[in-house]
């Protein structure tokens, strides 16, 4: 089959023997369909081919970033603040509103101080992005 | 210590001068939770926008031969409308700089990617199956295109201010007409020899004024502010509570009330009152 | 509260422990001292992901971020849709549900049902439905066949060759 320039048809045969196999495409392993399923898991967790570029940014580019990161700490910080100081104020709130029970009604300051086995109610729903054909559930019907 | 004993001297104080014991009696806080998540102010719009283009710049490329079997249906629709980018050849110039391109996409630049659409578009269908489809089509066909409702409701653009439904965005508290002026519902104590919890007075009370259907969630016996109303002489108590399903269906035709976010309130509340209350409503 | 989006940037949540064996440990290489990562030079990983709308039973939808190659995600039953978790609402349940495939058989087998037994729940707890199944069976092994009561049950792991 393999007609060289060089050799007689034995040493074409040992070459033959000893050179490797040309096939067309891709040499794919012989793998059991589990082996390629953990393959195609393996390859699609890994980074390798997938991550993009390194991001370079020049000079104005890298200011620009700087800047707007500032701008969006000193936001935050500032809302987070505004929040603290508004949780600060519900505590002292309830602070206060307790110690002027206990003085006004120490039966009252019981009851409201007692210890309560409360979970989150079933029907307090996570807000979504829109809001659903029904927007405000008017059916209660409790089952008692 | 010492700041108990002066608030005990101040309360003395007071006591001096009040005509008699103030009645005790609980506010109800009653708020409705948003049911949508909350607007994003501009500035974070745009800080989110600038984010998600550094984070798509920067993603691994999407692993095609995992998510579509090679030789399906699927996989050449995908094929189909994501088309190879263009090789490098060592050849050609490229003006805007060499492709680099593993996995069919170019490192330099964020990963586009179009997905085959599960339903169907009025423009793709020819006209003869656009009639057919028309007549045949049911309401809730599973592979229609999701048509998100519209934030703003009814309520909104009415703006009945007695709506549940009204900017669902944000919390909504209820509030009562008294005589002249709004407040949020409050309860007296019945009887000042047997004492009746606050959160319970609140509960019932709200029950009598609004009808039994309601579906109620209070967050803690414990009152979160106390508020001395020297013009009634009592105390109030408040009580944190949430409406989360049902109608407020006032009992008395006469009462007013209203579902109002914060910065309402603060129209319709007396200033006062409102100072003292608005750190216990939510901003959102 | 309520509607915080997703705000870290371009670095991942996940975090790992350095020279420190613990629980999350990942043995990747036996070298002790791990590369140092120079500040900007970090690659953690960025999976590719979607904006999918996910439309609930109830018709409210929500953008979230997935991995699977999806642009519209319809759920048929869910949170909103089930008893469970809306115990007071009178309105929800449709047990008109035919896309199962146990319906669907139903449906086309319905010649041949049986009328289902309605045991109360009080009964359940007794002995007399079990062993109405063990008569049945009985039944169908044969005239001469005797229930054997008592023994031990076979054990696979002790009997097994080794």
């Amino acid at each position: 089959m393999f007609k060289t320039i060089w050799g007689s048809d034995k040493a074409v045969a040992s070459v033959a023997a000893t050179s490797k196999i040309f096939i067309r495409g891709k040499q794919k392993a012989a793998m059991t369909p589990s082996t390629q399923r953990i393959v195609n898991q393996l390859s699609a967790l890994s980074a390798s081919r997938k991550q993009p570029k390194l991001l370079s940014l020049c000079n104005e580019d890298l200011i620009k970033n700087r800047t707007i990161t500032n701008a969006w700490n000193v936001y935050k910080r500032k809302l987070f603040q505004k929040r603290d100081e508004q949780f600060e104020k519900q505590y002292n709130s309830i602070k206060n509103a307790m110690e002027d029970l206990k003085q006004t009604s120490p039966e009252l300051f019981e009851l409201a101080n007692a210890k309560e086995q409360k979970r989150f109610p079933l029907e307090m729903r996570i807000p979504t992005d829109f809001p659903p054909n029904q927007p405000w559930v008017y059916n209660y019907a409790p089952k008692k | 210590m010492r700041g108990l004993s002066g608030n005990l001297s101040r309360v003395g104080l007071v006591r001096a001068y009040s005509t008699a014991n103030p009645t005790v009696s609980s506010t109800l806080i009653l708020s409705r939770n948003p049911v949508i998540t909350a607007d994003v102010p501009k500035f974070e719009a745009q800080y989110y926008k600038y984010q998600n283009e550094l984070w798509r710049r920067l993603m691994w490329t999407f692993p095609k031969w995992f998510y579509f079997r090679e030789g399906t249906l699927a996989e050449q629709r995908f094929r189909q409308l994501n088309k190879d980018p263009v090789a490098d050849n060592p050849n050609i110039e490229f003006p805007r700089g060499r492709p680099q391109i593993r996995h069919k996409r170019d490192r330099r630049f964020k990963q586009e990617l179009k997905l085959p659409k599960t339903y169907k578009e009025a423009d793709e269908l020819e006209p003869a199956e656009l009639e057919q489809a028309q007549d045949t089509i049911t309401e809730d066909d599973l592979a229609r295109k999701i048509v998100p409702n519209s934030r703003t409701t009814k309520a909104d653009q009415e703006n009945d201010l007695t709506s549940l439904e009204r900017k669902l965005s944000r919390t909504l508290y209820l509030t009562i007409q008294n005589g002249s002026t709004w407040i949020l519902p409050n309860f007296p104590e019945p009887s000042s020899e047997q004492v009746t919890a606050l959160h319970t007075l609140a509960e019932e009370g709200l029950y009598k004024i609004g009808g039994e259907k309601i579906n109620y969630f209070n967050v803690s016996n414990t009152p979160c502010h106390v508020y001395n109303n020297s013009k009634d002489n009592k105390k109030e108590y408040f009580i944190k509570s949430h409406i989360l399903s049902g109608d407020f269906q006032p009992q008395d035709k006469s009462m007013k009330f209203l579902w109002l976010t914060k910065e309402e309130l603060k129209t319709h509340l007396d200033k006062e009152y409102y100072q003292d209350i608005e750190h216990l409503l939510s901003e959102i | 509260m309520f509607g915080t989006k997703l705000e870290t940037t371009a670095s991942v949540v996940k975090t790992f422990t350095r020279n420190i064996s613990g629980k999350g440990h990942v043995h990747l290489s036996n070298r002790r001292v791990m590369r140092k990562i120079e500040m900007g030079k970090a690659r953690p990983a960025i999976f590719y992901q979607f904006d999918t709308l996910v439309e609930l039973s109830d018709g409210s939808v929500i953008r979230r971020r997935s991995q699977a190659p999806k642009d519209e995600i319809r759920m048929i039953t869910d949170q909103r849709n089930s008893e469970l978790w809306n115990p007071n609402r009178s309105d929800l349940f449709t047990g008109d549900l035919s896309t199962g495939k146990i319906s669907k058989f139903k449906q086309r087998f319905a010649a041949f049902e049986t009328e289902p037994e309605t045991i109360p729940k009080e009964e359940v707890k007794s002995d007399e439905p079990r062993a109405k199944k063990v008569d049945d069976l009985i039944e169908m092994m044969g005239h001469n066949a005797q229930e054997i009561k008592g023994g031990v049950l076979y054990d696979k792991k002790k009997n097994r060759r080794r």
